[in-house]
């Protein structure tokens, strides 16, 4: 306010002198003009809505699950409620968070978990160049990085980018990211990496591996990077990440001096065109001394727990039959394929899983009510595991 | 109370409306649309009644009675208004011509630290020649950019509002 009243009050009194106005009438007519001119900024100014540098915004998804088989458990559950909180500081400098609660109810005796998403701090130098730095989303595939319910088919995340990519995956570190020549986005930077020691379940690959913020081991740093190209319908792109996981034995001692690199990369394209949204992923990873990994952290029930190579591909095709005001229909299928390479030992009788070389194939709608809410409907069939088979139902928002 | 200089300094800079990155001024978008026109200041102050006739015509909700316009010498109007892309305002400039087609779509204050793609050319670029009879909805006739979906859906019901208050309220002054 104090700013536009001092440029009003500049401007009445300016205006005449800087137009260099020769007679009376000059005058006027530059008085006029300017008379104009702070009319329309009034008029903007009334018309502005109140703006606040701090901002709220959310995001959540409310999923049942009924499996065919009743050997798992048929269940619904408020999987995800998310608060983001942002604030610029100014024009360069600003926060961004999110604040997730899975599973309703966090203590110790419930499934629930209280955890930060994001929290990073950015300062923006131009377009084509920002800085950030703090707890941040590693962009590699299309869902880590976008992952509010209504901008995805299917009531769960996909499994590639579940399994293969630990969806939703973040690591502390700084990172350099902008936009290039209006069609390029790019980000990379050095971060937190995994942790070999963590790794107790091959069915979900590295996942439990990554450390999300919480007192990382980062003896071992890791380096990603990413190239998007974006013009409007198309995205297409990829990303890698990479960096020893053994965190020289501070977990566990016996790793230390094992390096066991972990190398995850990925290729992925989105092309919406006539009504069809057509998307597909491919990502493979490596895990370096897995079988020095497995010596270590092996137990009874899991005897090789760190998995040698990962890969897997979706594609998937969605086509819009009904759209009119806010309502949009969405029928979509997924075919999935997803491959944990696991160390085997024939002597001991220990062979690869084979529900870890999984064929997923998932067929469902997406129901928009607004841009921002969905209902989603899909049944998922699992060619080695038939006890996951299941009907989803989903709610979804994000505002 | 009189503050020292550096204590006031700092508040100074940070002072309101500092917050977005300008990228184009009115006087830049009024030219980068309309080449060589002048510019009358002729804000519109709409009735109850257009309220709804744009908001029946757009479906899009008309938070404000009042919208910052220009005529333009060569014919035709030129806006300028705010919509939130994710969580943030978006300001941009829409040159409608005299025909009502959409002339031009420039981007003057933005943000966001994502989403930025909305100021591609190639993005703003589907917008021109439309008019209020066209859809001009998101994924339909206007292209989304993955990434920026907010901000591309809220610019685009932007300009089909204005497209509606043009149509419905200017086109015959």
């Amino acid at each position: 306010m104090f700013m536009k009243r001092s440029v009003f009050v500049c401007a009445l009194a300016c205006a005449p002198w800087s137009a260099h106005a020769q007679t009376i009438e000059q005058k006027v007519d530059a008085l006029q003009q300017e008379v104009e001119r702070l009319k329309a900024e009034v008029a903007r100014t009334r018309t502005e809505p109140a703006e606040s540098a701090t901002s709220v915004f959310g995001y959540g998804e409310f999923n049942y699950n009924r499996f065919r088989d009743d050997a798992r458990t048929s269940r619904a559950d408020l999987r995800r409620f998310v608060l983001g909180f942002g604030h610029r500081f100014d024009d360069r400098l600003s926060f961004n968070s999110e604040l997730e609660i899975e599973h309703a109810i966090a203590s110790a005796d419930d499934h629930g978990e209280i955890e930060m998403e994001q929290a990073y701090l950015n300062y923006r130098f131009s377009d084509a160049v920002n800085v950030k730095g703090g707890l941040f989303l590693i962009p590699l595939g299309i869902l880590n990085v976008t992952h509010e319910p209504p901008t995805y088919y299917g009531v769960e995340r996909n499994d590639v980018e579940t399994r293969i990519i630990p969806t939703t995956w973040r690591e502390l570190g700084f990172g350099v990211h902008g936009l290039l020549a209006e069609r390029f986005k790019y980000d990379a930077g050095v971060t937190t990496g995994f942790n070999a020691a963590k790794l107790d379940d091959p069915s979900v690959g590295i996942r439990n591996a990554h450390q999300e913020g919480q007192l990382a081991d980062a003896k071992d740093l890791s380096i990603y990077g990413a190239l998007n190209y974006q013009v409007p319908g198309l995205l297409a792109g990829g990303g890698v990440f990479t960096g020893d996981t053994g965190q020289n034995g501070q977990s566990n001692a016996l790793l230390k001096g094992v390096a066991a690199r972990l190398t995850l990369w990925d290729v992925h394209a989105k092309y919406s065109v006539a009504g069809w949204d057509l998307q597909a992923l491919y990502a493979q990873g490596r895990l370096g001394d897995a079988d020095r990994v497995n010596a270590v952290t092996s137990t009874a029930a899991t005897p090789f727990a760190a998995p040698r190579a990962l890969k897997g591909w979706y594609g998937q095709a969605a086509y819009h039959v009904y759209r009119k005001g806010d309502i949009d229909i969405a029928p979509f299928v997924r075919l999935e394929r997803f491959e944990i390479r696991q160390q085997e030992d024939a002597a001991a009788g220990l062979l690869q899983d084979p529900k870890n070389l999984e064929r997923v194939r998932t067929i469902g709608v997406n129901v928009w009510l607004h841009p921002q809410v969905v209902v989603k409907s899909d049944m998922q069939r699992y060619s080695e595991d038939h006890t996951r088979d299941r009907f989803n139902i989903g709610l979804g928002y994000m505002f | 109370m009189r503050w020292p200089g550096f204590i006031a300094a700092p508040i100074a800079i940070v002072s309101p409306s500092a917050l977005a990155t300008v990228y184009l001024s009115v006087e830049q978008a009024q030219q980068a649309i309309f080449p060589g026109a002048s510019f009358t200041a002729a804000p519109v102050s709409l009735s109850d009644e257009e309220r709804r006739a744009i908001e029946k015509r757009s479906q899009v909700s008309v938070r404000s009675a009042r919208q910052q316009a220009w005529r333009v010498s060569s014919g035709g109007w030129f806006f300028v208004d705010q919509v939130i892309g994710k969580h943030e305002l978006i300001t941009y400039a829409l040159g409608v011509g005299i025909d009502g087609r959409v002339r031009g779509i420039e981007i003057l204050e933005y943000r966001e630290n994502y989403g930025g793609e909305v100021r591609y050319a190639s993005w703003r670029g589907q917008f021109v020649g439309k008019t209020a009879a066209d859809p001009v909805k998101l994924e339909q006739d206007i292209r989304n950019i993955s990434g920026a979906t907010l901000s591309c859906r809220h610019v685009t019901e932007g300009v089909r509002r204005l497209l509606a208050l043009h149509e419905t309220v200017l086109a015959g002054r």
